[in-house]
């Protein structure tokens, strides 16, 4: 799924759920059976569960934008490990990496990065920007 | 969201916590239709003994008394939408010098159903009334109908009522 689509399955499930729980009461208290408040809320339940989480295709409506490959070329701590653990001494200054053009919104990867300054450190520094750009890449796999 | 088990333990996890909500809301509502301090006045029963069918004293030194009684009973006003089963128990309680009080189940009966609660039988003692010790010659013993209201979901009531007495025979027989 893409982020609206992901934010969308999640309106989905709470407002279901909790309309279906009100109608199994209000229904089981007018009866007064207590069996048919129970089939009445398994039945919402079911019906949450079928519409929210398999993988429909109103929920990719709004793709995802990956960067163009000559945006990624000016941030070479993107590209792989071994660029960003060979070159990463000679930066004194702050690096900002954005991962992705802010026409995708409150998404999860803004990584400010502060320099520092030994082999290890940038070792690490490049972990997260890596293990981002796998989680995108899986995240459009699936969805 | 962004995986297929996220959104199930998600949509699993919710409905679950609504669900133990609901039946909150099923046993909590249930109160204010049938209070629980009145539970007694919606209740008739009556019981009586009709004889005494064995009275005597075992090896061991205690009495051991064996009733039939004739036992009516109008429970329908318990039953709500919410009741699973209610269990009714007739106690005997009497004071002996040992013991302040002393209460001994006679006889139970589990009621399932609205159509079920109100009839009238004459049944032995399930269980003999044993003392501790010998003291149950000529002795008065109260009657107690005791119930357990047992919810499909929620809090259990238990209420009593007192019903007649009796007193036992001065010999054993």
């Amino acid at each position: 799924m893409d982020w609206q689509g992901q934010k969308l399955a999640k309106i989905f499930m709470q407002i279901i759920l909790l309309v279906s729980t009100i109608t199994a009461f209000g229904i089981g208290y007018t009866i007064s059976s207590f069996q048919i408040m129970m089939l009445t809320y398994s039945g919402g339940v079911v019906l949450t569960a079928l519409i929210t989480v398999p993988n429909w295709p109103f929920f990719n409506h709004h793709h995802l934008k990956w960067l163009d490959p000559s945006e990624a070329e000016r941030h070479p701590m993107l590209q792989s490990n071994d660029a960003a653990v060979a070159a990463p001494k000679k930066k004194a200054t702050k690096i900002n990496v954005r991962l992705f053009i802010p026409t995708i919104d409150h998404l999860f990867v803004m990584v400010d990065i502060l320099p520092p300054l030994r082999s290890s450190a940038a070792a690490s520094i490049s972990l997260p920007a890596f293990s981002a750009l796998t989680i995108s890449g899986l995240a459009s796999k699936l969805g | 969201m962004h995986s297929f088990g996220y959104r199930l333990n998600t949509v699993l996890t919710f409905a679950l916590l609504l669900l133990a909500v609901l039946c909150g809301a099923a046993s909590f509502l249930d109160a204010f239709n049938s209070p629980l301090s009145a539970s007694s006045s919606y209740v008739q029963a009556n019981a009586q003994v009709v004889k005494v069918n064995r009275f005597r004293r075992q090896l061991n030194g205690a009495d051991e008394v064996s009733l039939t009684f004739n036992v009516s009973l109008d429970m329908k006003r318990l039953f709500t939408w919410n009741t699973k089963q209610v269990f009714v128990f007739l106690a005997a309680e009497y004071e002996t010098p040992k013991n302040a009080l002393n209460q001994i189940s006679l006889w139970d009966h589990i009621i399932l159903d609205k159509d079920q609660a109100m009839f009238q039988t004459k049944v032995t003692t399930k269980y003999p009334l044993i003392d501790q010790g010998s003291n149950l010659r000529g002795r008065k013993v109260d009657l107690i109908l005791h119930w357990h209201v047992m919810p499909k979901t929620g809090r259990m009531i238990r209420d009593k009522l007192r019903l007649s007495d009796f007193h036992l025979p001065e010999a054993y027989t």
